[in-house]
């Protein structure tokens, strides 16, 4: 999805200054309605997450595995959350047919762009964008509800996240960079890559997204580990409507 | 020399003599450092060289690093393939890919070529095996010769693994980078970036010669006429010249293409003549409906003179379908240079004979006629399109210029 | 990346030639004060370094309206050529076509859809709509009218993937071009007008449909 990362990369540069950040938007139709029900069985669309390799000098290459792996975990970590926390029923990607498949592709597609648009607005500094953000209605159009009668869906969540791992040489020159600067004064650092996690959930009958929430780190956190991730994710998720009902609940 | 170099005063000239010990007085660290680059450079350089592949049992036991190269390449494949960038046409495709199989049996089964949607003389070659060639490229070439010249050389990028190598020598060289720019502060930071840009857009000189020097020797096994390899680089050269494009950012790095010239005519010269895939004739039956694709894609991407390169050559005219001639009036209408008008309208009249019923020879005669003022002559022509093409997509232009004619004619002989 | 990834990420962050407004009322001047068109209420507009005039609700990733006042040498700058007024509405279209070609790999595999002449504030024009993909096979569809005057080359695009957003938001577009008018002091005759080429059979109802 290079639309969303592209516009995650960007607002990353410009704005993080800090080890984390995290901006939630919630869909103006739910804020406005507290008692409208919140989607209860919710598609889990396949989680992109893609983790890369920073060589020493700076060329970065996405590595397959480490992305798989993240992808996996971050998919694990979600289930267990919905699990202990009941916020809501996730349904597997592998219950879908071959071409509700291709359609959620297509609206995937379509996701990425609704996403980014969403990530920047979140993220501009100038007041017309503020406020659009603040008036939180985008959507992905109902071309998503014959697949959700179908298999009896509310929602789907889509989790996209980039994370960059530095080689061992990379690591070395940022420590002797750090020591270079120590002694001499000469500061040439490596510059370290912030990672995000993004994830989304849309109301597959009528399209909106429901609630977007974005975690940007930068830090000694990786996607591969099991830990990390599910502190991620479980941090991404604290904002989502269902969470702060739960957690309303039990006081 | 040293002395002036130290008083020119700006960062290069600095680091250039600190490098050469000159009067200039570096940085402590410099000095020492200056050997540290020394060494890292030669150890790198030395370390990018890996063996080809010798066939496709090779291709299950590269290493994980290489793997990840093949992964962009994938990428790269897959985006092309959902962004409706293939020319589907599977009995061409299967033609291209069995002069490649041919030159490369020993990776039957694991090159794959596809044609792209593009006017533009190019091809290029993904590291995981997918060979790619544009449209314009495939219907520039006279015969199955020079197309296996051009396959020879990409096949060869990526038998010899240059994706890799170069993405491995981009990863070292700016790790060297990286240090130099900490021990010169100043000097090369920029180097990283554009040797990670090169990887993208193109391969080394060296890694263009090996290809063309080994994709050579595969032309020559395969029984193809090398006379003919010459031909590939000067159909490039023409099409830089006409297009006046100043030869691309990546043939910055590659040997120009005069020299690419001279080193295959160099190549062949002790070459006996004879070979296969010489018929013009073959080939363009082979490539009739591609050529004309192509002419209309590369006209409707305003290249007129690359167009004309193929289409003003009396040699190559009857190489086309009949109706090519409509093809030569968009040119010419296209291009617009003094006395094109009456060109474009000879060509028409001309595919107007061979193909009477080609419908956009009329509209295109009607449309000159119009703008010359000649309305009586514009309505027969016009008339005469939507009679051959009554669905026409643009009848709505057609009937607006009809209903001009009609009124002027009125007043006219 | 085509050119509206990139202004999707300068729009919203802003590095044009002044910062971006809500629209609050929808009789908007362009930045030279030459022409005036009706933009939909709550849209968010910015002028680009270019001086063009750009609109879009969502971002420019979803949905925009792009409008461009050039010098006729200057109409279209990748495949260097320029507008004339003398020239046919379909050789405007023409060009205008093989410029879009030329942004990318992906437009260059554009489908022209449809073609049409048009009546754009009384000028004869052109008005065509085309669809590519993009790298992750989202159809993208874009309409593009234009006109040329002896002194300027006027052109109007919406852009919006396929899916939901085209249908959504063109009709107001349909309304901008409508509204499209050239301020008094630019009311002058075209030549093709004045030559006759104004086609009787266009009419502003052109714009009710697709």
């Amino acid at each position: 999805m290079p639309s969303l990362r592209l516009a995650i990369a960007l607002v990353s540069a410009a704005v993080i200054t800090g080890c984390a950040s995290q901006s939630t938007s919630i869909n103006k139709s739910v804020s406005q309605q507290p008692e409208r029900p919140l989607p209860h069985r919710i598609l889990l669309a396949q989680p992109d997450i893609r983790v890369h390799e920073i060589s020493t000098g700076g060329i970065v290459e996405k590595v397959d595995e480490w992305s798989n792996k993240a992808s996996d975990e971050a998919a694990k970590s979600l289930e267990s959350l919905a699990q202990s926390t009941k916020m809501f029923e996730l349904v597997p990607p592998s219950k879908l047919s071959d071409a509700e498949r291709a359609t959620l592709e297509q609206y995937g597609a379509l996701y990425a762009l609704v996403a980014g648009s969403a990530n920047l607005a979140q993220h501009s500094p100038f007041d017309a964008w503020k406020k659009r953000a603040a008036d939180f209605d985008y959507t992905v159009g109902p071309g998503l509800a014959d697949v959700a009668k179908n298999e009896k869906l509310d929602a789907v969540v889509f989790l996209v996240g980039t994370d960059y791992i530095s080689s061992s040489g990379r690591k070395a020159a940022m420590v002797a960079g750090v020591l270079l600067a120590a002694f001499t004064g000469i500061v040439v650092v490596p510059a370290s890559q912030p990672s995000f996690l993004t994830a989304g959930v849309v109301d597959m009958h009528t399209g909106e997204v429901l609630w977007f929430s974005t975690e940007i780190r930068s830090g000694s956190g990786d996607l591969r580990d099991p830990a990390y991730v599910k502190t991620v994710v479980d941090d991404l998720f604290k904002s989502y409507p269902g969470a702060v009902k739960a957690a309303d609940a039990k006081k | 020399m040293r002395r002036n170099k130290a008083i020119r005063g700006d960062a290069c000239s600095r680091t250039a003599s600190a490098l050469a010990g000159g009067r200039h007085r570096p940085h402590p660290l410099a000095r020492s450092g200056a050997a540290v680059l020394a060494l890292v450079w030669a150890l790198s350089a030395a370390g990018a060289k890996v063996p080809p592949f010798s066939d496709s049992s090779a291709l299950g036991q590269v290493s994980g690093d290489e793997r990840r190269v093949w992964s962009q390449g994938n990428e790269i494949a897959q985006a092309i393939d959902r962004g409706g960038m293939i020319y589907e046409d599977p009995a061409t495709t299967a033609y291209v890919q069995g002069v490649m199989d041919r030159l490369f049996p020993e990776f039957k089964g694991r090159t794959k070529v596809a044609i792209l949607k593009s006017a533009q003389l190019n091809a290029f070659a993904l590291p995981n095996g997918r060979i790619y060639i544009n449209q314009g490229l495939l219907a520039r070439f006279r015969n199955e010769a020079q197309l296996a010249t051009l396959l020879g050389h990409e096949g060869t990028h990526f038998t010899n693994r240059h994706g890799y190598q170069n993405e491995m020598s981009a990863k070292d060289a700016s790790g060297f980078a990286l240090f130099g720019a900490m021990l010169l502060p100043g000097a090369i930071g920029l180097l990283p970036q554009l040797l990670a840009i090169s990887s993208v857009y193109g391969f080394s000189r060296e890694m263009e010669t090996e290809a063309d020097v080994q994709g050579y020797a595969r032309l020559k096994k395969a029984g193809y006429d090398v006379h003919e390899s010459p031909r590939v680089f000067e159909h490039l050269m023409a099409d830089v010249k006409a297009e006046d494009i100043k030869e691309p950012f990546f043939f910055a790095t590659h040997p120009k293409l005069a020299d690419r010239v001279q080193n295959m005519k160099k190549l062949s010269a002790g070459s006996p003549t004879g070979g296969d895939g010489t018929s013009n004739l073959d080939y363009a039956n082979k490539m009739a409906q591609l050529r004309l694709d192509s002419l209309e894609h590369m006209l409707s991407m305003g290249r007129a003179k690359s167009a004309l390169i193929m289409l003003s050559d009396p040699e190559r005219l009857p190489e086309f379908q009949p109706q090519v001639q409509y093809y030569v009036g968009e040119a010419y209408r296209l291009r617009g240079q003094e006395g094109d008008v009456k060109l474009a309208e000879e060509a028409y009249l001309k595919a107007i004979e061979a193909v009477p019923e080609f419908p956009p020879s009329y509209r295109a005669l009607g449309v000159l006629r119009l703008k010359a003022n000649h309305y009586t002559d514009a309505q027969k022509y016009l008339d005469r399109y939507l009679e051959l093409a009554p669905d026409a997509p643009d009848r709505g232009y057609v009937e607006s210029y009809l209903n001009i004619a009609r009124k002027k004619a009125g007043g006219q002989p | 990346m085509n050119k509206f990834n990139v202004a999707a990420v300068v729009v919203l962050l802003g590095a044009c030639a002044a910062p971006p407004q809500r629209v609050d009322s929808s009789r908007t001047e362009g930045p030279d004060k030459s022409y005036a068109v009706d933009l939909p209420v709550g849209w968010i507009s910015q002028v680009t370094q270019n001086k063009q005039l750009l609109v879009t609700r969502d971002g420019t990733l979803l949905e925009y309206i792009l409008i461009t006042k050039s010098p006729p040498k200057e109409a279209f700058p990748k495949t260097k050529k320029a507008a004339s007024d003398s020239m046919l509405p379909a050789e405007l279209a023409e060009l205008e076509i093989a410029e879009i070609k030329s942004e990318d790999q992906f437009t260059a595999a554009l489908t022209v859809i449809e073609n049409t002449p048009a009546e754009i504030t009384g000028r004869s024009g052109f008005r065509f709509r085309v669809r590519y993909k993009n790298n992750l096979g989202l159809e993208i569809q874009r309409v593009v009218c234009g006109f040329a005057e002896k002194s300027a080359y006027y052109q109007m695009q919406f852009g919006a993937p396929t899916l939901y957003y085209f249908d959504r938001y063109y009709p107001d577009f349909q309304k901008a071009v409508a509204s499209f008018q050239l301020t008094d002091s630019n009311k002058k005759t075209s030549s093709l007008k004045s030559q006759g080429f104004l086609s009787e059979n266009l009419t502003r109802t052109n714009w009710t449909g697709h």
